[in-house]
């Protein structure tokens, strides 16, 4: 059995990481990769290509300038700036901007899926805008990374049906 | 301007030059530590000092001698140029002191020197290395990463030459764990993953992962990780569980992962020790018998109590194997852990073997079958 690659983009600012992480650990059909920031995110995107990706929404920028001035254009508080959402739309939008190198792959919005604190009825229309239908909140339990992952596999497979 | 008024304006002037540079010599002298102090000293460059000494000394003999006397007027013409002389002179001092007596000015000529040779002939400079190294470990902040970050630079000049055969780094690669043991972040953590995991992925591409470097690489990469663990970086030990695909050759990079489900064990950090164990589960489910590791990890959970050792049987019915093929696996690990000089592994696993390993039989009749869930 060949493993799914699996990329988790989290800020891990509650550090949930291990928390969350170890449903998917104990299912041993994920290789499961982390990112901490939205550079990282980025350059994951452009090192490998993943069966799914999970975005949080609070992203801090990473140590590219580009992701800095934007973090600060938009507050300087991840909060706020929620690079999360910027990086959805560089990715899948129609604005590519700097992620114009990334491969075909990496911009199928069912590839994606949004785990976050922040509530659906908040971010709806920001990846409604991009085409990304799958969102867990992160609330929902030490499960919901495992639960997004699945969601995010069967939409792939065209037989999801989703918030 | 009145003589008397400009010697003095001179003097003052003077004692306010000695004053600014004394003070902040001084302190860089008692605040930086003592290897720092000893690099700054040894890469300060003597003759524009020398020029600074013999100046201000003759000003001061110039000063002390006309003091009093009545001199003509060409004279007093030129201690009025002298006077302006240490106006200028003050300045020039401040900028230099600004511009070469700040470690991270000293780092940047260290760099800069170290990548004009290794593009010239390819060597790497070991007085400049052993400077780098030491301001690396000793400074901290920003300072440290950018030194992790030309250490990255520095490697991957290296490996870009055509030259490169696999065993150049190694001075470079082990710099890293000294960098980050010392005071590092997370921040200092994630940059030395980041050059580890380039430097590897150059390797790998290069075809060159069976030369010396790919044990420099994943020794620094054990290091590392085991450093996160110590500190209860959980992200960063996380990460470096997964820091290295397993498509290229697992066989290679399989010990970084039990290294660090071994340590996060032994300091009760479980969630560590899963990703670990996860992983050496993945790397055994493409093969056809358990890797060593896997049944030295699982040996370990096995030693940590009840729910631990719960947790290394879940694998393990997932992964399918009978008793039989464990118990098979388990007496070649030892040995091949006693030949390692890891007695602590093989132990381990000698305990499974007379202990917990019966009451798998009991679950688990069919020798050669596979276990059941």
């Amino acid at each position: 059995m060949i493993p799914k690659k699996i990329l988790w983009i989290e800020d891990d600012a509650l550090n949930e990481l291990g928390e969350l992480a170890t449903a998917v650990y104990f299912e041993l059909e994920y290789e499961l990769d982390f990112a901490l920031s939205a550079t990282e995110g980025v350059r994951q995107l452009h090192k490998q290509t993943y069966d799914a990706v999970v975005v949080d929404v609070r992203l801090p920028p990473g140590d590219d300038p580009k992701w800095h001035s934007l973090h600060y254009e938009f507050g300087a508080d991840d909060k706020t700036a929620r690079l999360g959402l910027t990086l959805l739309r560089n990715v899948l939008g129609r604005d590519k901007g700097w992620t114009a190198k990334l491969p075909r792959e990496a911009r199928d919005p069912k590839l994606y899926g949004v785990l976050s604190i922040d509530p659906w009825d908040d971010i709806r229309g920001d990846l409604e805008s991009v085409g990304v239908s799958i969102y867990r909140n992160k609330k929902e339990g030490t499960r919901v990374l495992l639960a997004i992952i699945e969601d995010i596999l069967q939409q792939r497979n065209g037989n999801g049906d989703y918030v | 301007m009145p003589f008397d008024e400009t010697l003095g304006l001179a003097q003052i002037l003077l004692a306010l030059l000695l004053f600014t540079v004394g003070i902040p010599a001084l302190i860089i002298e008692i605040r930086v530590d003592e290897s720092l102090r000893r690099l700054l000293h040894k890469r300060m460059h003597p003759v524009p000092l020398l020029v600074l000494g013999s100046v201000t000394l003759s000003i001061v003999l110039a000063l002390f001698l006309v003091t009093g006397q009545a001199v003509s007027l060409s004279t007093e013409r030129l201690l009025r140029l002298l006077s302006a002389g240490v106006i200028v002179l003050f300045a020039a001092v401040w900028y230099y002191i600004y511009n070469n007596l700040r470690i991270s000015a000293v780092v940047r000529e260290v760099v800069d020197h170290m990548k004009a040779r290794l593009n010239h002939d390819g060597t790497i400079s070991s007085p400049d290395l052993s400077d780098l190294l030491t301001a690396g470990e000793n400074l901290e902040g920003h300072e440290k990463t950018e030194i992790l970050v030309a250490v990255g630079e520095l490697i991957q000049l290296a490996q870009h030459r055509h030259e490169y055969s696999g065993t150049r780094l190694e001075a470079l690669i082990r710099g890293l764990p000294r960098i980050v043991e010392r005071n590092g972040s997370i921040e200092h953590h994630n940059a030395a993953m980041r050059v580890v995991t380039q430097s590897w992925t150059e390797l790998v591409t290069k075809k060159l992962k069976n030369e010396k470097d790919a044990d420099f690489i994943l020794n620094a990469a054990s290091a590392l990780s085991l450093d996160a663990v110590a500190r209860r970086l959980e992200s960063v030990a996380l990460r470096w569980v997964s820091a290295f695909s397993l498509d290229v050759d697992a066989d290679l990079v399989i010990d970084v992962p039990y290294r660090i489900g071994a340590a996060a064990i032994e300091q009760r950090q479980y969630r560590i020790a899963i990703a670990a164990l996860s992983r050496l589960a993945l790397i055994a489910s493409r093969r056809q018998r358990p890797p060593k590791e896997l049944v030295a990890l699982c040996a370990r959970f096995d030693a940590d109590g009840r729910s631990a050792r719960q947790i290394a049987r879940r694998f393990l019915d997932k992964l399918g194997y009978s008793s039989q093929d464990l118990r098979e696996a388990a007496a070649s690990a030892v040995i091949e852990f006693e030949n390692m000089g890891d007695c602590s592994s093989a132990d381990a696993i000698q305990h499974l073997v007379e202990s917990s390993l019966e009451t798998y039989d009991s679950t688990h009749h069919s020798p050669g079958g596979m276990a059941s869930s």
